[in-house]
């Protein structure tokens, strides 16, 4: 849902507590590949030094020039220096990335130009009547959401955003989540020192910054 | 890329949707468009109906000026491009641009039209874009939209078959995420790119390929072998007298040299011992049968002789003959069936890779009479080094070098059957016959691991 945002820190250190702590062995089993998949991909849709490209959902809006801080967690599991956050888990895991992140990492970079459609979670939809009670008009994450990640990836750039459905009503069709939904981030990002971009940016009224829904698409 | 401000914009307070640039970029404006360029790659955005450059209401960047569309909800078209894209520097494509996409505004619609690419049907109303361009994994042609048959989607990481399976990929290692077995499978030698071959093949593959033949097959060069060719490959129709016919510019299953034999006893050259090979019903029926050594059965040295059939992959159907660098899947698998009596015949799955070629370290042996079926997943078993010479197809079992596993295979090439009769015990009465009945291999395709390439024969004689 937080796709490529700087609060994904949240759902990995869960993740990780899962691989390291779980006391299933399939839970423990399944939380590797659940992360191992989520570092390849990360790993194919960023830059050398682990800036995404493609879409993004809440983006510090106050500086889009600034690296997320979820960089700086990526990097400590590749010994790239790197910082905790929230939680010490992200250096204390036992977690090793697998191979393929770490070449992709490594050489991605050098790789021709590629495509990239990743569906992802997001999408929302009202409950159903089996949740009539006690769900109260509490919207769910439905498991075949309409959001693609799409994000054509070269040496110099990248270029993309997030594909989604939109129209006017809350009627159960491109409707997400309060957080996919917020502060998107998606257009060019350059493979240069600085990763100068040009970006959709959507401007507020308030002076305190605040956030933006469905901003645009 | 096109973006475009919501009418469902909301929360906190949204005015504007502006276009950043990042301030070290170096702007160039042309014909309403905006122009940057950064080392070798490039960008160009138009808001459609126009633009002014201003700072942001409460500018958390002061001196940083932003595109302002003149229209709230006007479309934002975004280019990019770089060398690696083809352009040969900033001003081909500027030029590209300028010259070469034509955008047009209908009622609630922007066309954009680009030479060579399929138009795109942006609707300012919020419609699902349309683009027609007969890709079926174009997330826009999905039904319904967006919902695409792939959770993932590019040269690194596919889904599976199975939507439970996840393929991580580099190179010729490939990495099955198995979230239905709840395990992680490593599987070496995949293919890379099959292009449009690929996709020729499994349109038009079937499982099996039944070939049959009349009176006694001579794979010797005195018969005309490629008009009666069992032929490899997959999808074509008998004719209506029932016979199969060999597709145009293909031949049928070659034998390897012929056939050797050696008298391991004795300088006498045996190698006009083979009595026949053939398809045959007599003996066993339906069988490709080689035997031999009639005329010197009376000997009292130990003898030798090997057969080994193959298929080349220029016999491959459907594309495949062109396809690059053929492997075996994690599923893929070849299956024999052998009929190789008379004491110590054995039967192995020949392959070749590029210009070398390998036996299987599996082999059937057989017994008086009897026969039986190897079935090998190759990827996953290990192979000799075999160097056949032209009359000499032994296989030296005593020996047989280090093993080699089948996943370093990726560039299959032929694929085949050995079978041999080593120190046959020549004082025996006996004629020592090599049959095979049925031959069948399969490829696994390796970006879905769930489509297949299957080939084969079945001996048959009408």
């Amino acid at each position: 849902m937080e796709v490529g945002a700087q609060y994904a820190k949240y759902s990995y250190a869960v993740l990780f507590n899962l691989y390291d702590l779980s006391p299933d062995p399939e839970i423990r089993a399944l939380a590797k590949m659940v992360l191992d998949i989520s570092f390849i991909e990360e790993g194919e849709i960023s830059f050398a030094d682990g800036f995404r490209g493609g879409g993004k959902s809440r983006y510090p809006r106050s500086d889009l020039d600034a690296s997320l801080g979820w960089m700086q967690h990526k990097d400590l599991f590749y010994g790239d220096g790197g910082s905790a956050s929230h939680s010490n888990v992200f250096e204390t895991s036992l977690y090793q990335v697998p191979d393929i992140a770490i070449v992709l990492r490594e050489y991605g970079d050098n790789e021709a130009p590629f495509l990239m459609r990743n569906r992802v979670l997001g999408e929302s939809v009202k409950p159903s009547q089996s949740f009539a009670t006690g769900a109260g008009d509490t919207f769910y994450i439905a498991d075949d959401s309409a959001l693609i990640n799409y994000c054509w990836k070269t040496p110099d750039y990248m270029i993309g955003s997030t594909l989604q459905l939109l129209d006017d009503a809350d009627d159960g069709y491109g409707d997400d989540s309060g957080i996919t939904r917020q502060d998107r981030w998606g257009g060019i990002v350059f493979n240069d020192a600085a990763h100068s971009k040009v970006l959709p940016w959507a401007e507020v009224t308030s002076p305190t910054g605040g956030r933006v829904h469905n901003a645009y698409w | 890329m096109v973006a475009q401000k919501t009418d469902r914009a909301n929360y906190l307070y949204m005015e504007r949707l502006l276009v950043y640039l990042s301030p070290a970029l170096a702007l160039t404006e042309t014909n309403g468009w905006v122009f940057t360029s950064t080392g070798d790659a490039w960008s160009a955005v138009k808001a459609v109906g126009g633009y002014s450059w201003g700072a942001a209401s409460h500018d958390k960047w002061p001196g940083t000026s932003l595109l302002i569309p003149t229209d709230e909800y006007a479309p934002l078209v975004f280019f990019a491009g770089s060398t690696h894209d083809g352009f040969a520097d900033y001003a081909a494509f500027q030029s590209y641009v300028l010259n070469d996409i034509v955008m047009q505004e209908n009622t609630d619609e922007l066309l954009i039209q680009r030479t060579g690419k399929a138009d795109v049907q942006f609707f300012t109303d919020f419609r699902e874009p349309v683009i027609n361009d007969g890709d079926a994994d174009n997330p826009y042609n999905a039904s319904p939209t967006l919902r695409t048959d792939y959770t993932y989607d590019s040269p690194y990481l596919q889904t599976g078959a199975r939507r439970s399976e996840v393929i991580a990929q580099w190179g010729e290692v490939r990495w099955v995420y198995d979230f239905e077995a709840m395990e992680i499978r490593e599987v070496g030698g995949i293919i890379l790119d099959f292009g449009g071959d690929y996709v020729s093949a499994i349109t038009d593959a079937t499982s099996t390929v039944n070939a049959a033949t009349t009176g006694d097959y001579d794979f010797d060069g005195s018969a005309d072998d490629t008009a009666r060719s069992v032929t490899f490959g997959t999808v074509w129709s008998p004719t209506t007298s029932g016979n199969w016919t060999t597709p145009a510019g293909k031949s049928g299953p070659k034998l390897r040299y012929g056939k050797s034999v050696a008298n391991l006893g004795s300088a006498t050259d045996p190698s006009d011992s083979f009595k026949y090979d053939r398809i045959t019903n007599s003996s066993v029926p339906n069988t490709v049968q080689v035997s031999g050594f009639n005329d010197i059965n009376s000997s009292t040295t130990l003898m030798s002789m090997a057969s080994a059939f193959y298929y080349d992959k220029a016999d491959f159907l459907n594309g495949w003959e062109t396809a690059d660098d053929l492997v075996f899947g994690v599923t893929g698998e070849i299956s024999i069936d052998f009929d190789i009596d008379r004491g110590v015949g054995e039967g192995r799955a020949l392959v070749r890779n590029g210009t070398d070629w390998y036996l299987s370290a599996d082999a059937l042996i057989g017994a008086a009479a009897d026969g039986g079926t190897l079935t090998i997943s190759p990827a996953m078993s290990d192979f000799y080094a075999f160097d056949p010479t032209a009359n000499q197809l032994l296989f030296d079992t005593d020996t047989p070098g280090a093993l080699v596993s089948g996943s370093t295979l990726t560039n299959i090439t032929a694929i085949g059957l050995h079978m041999q009769h080593r120190n046959y015990d020549g004082t025996s009465a006996f004629i020592p016959y090599e049959f095979f009945t049925g031959f069948s291999a399969t490829i696994e395709d390796p970006v879905t691991a769930g489509e297949w390439y299957r080939s084969g024969v079945n001996v048959s004689r009408l």
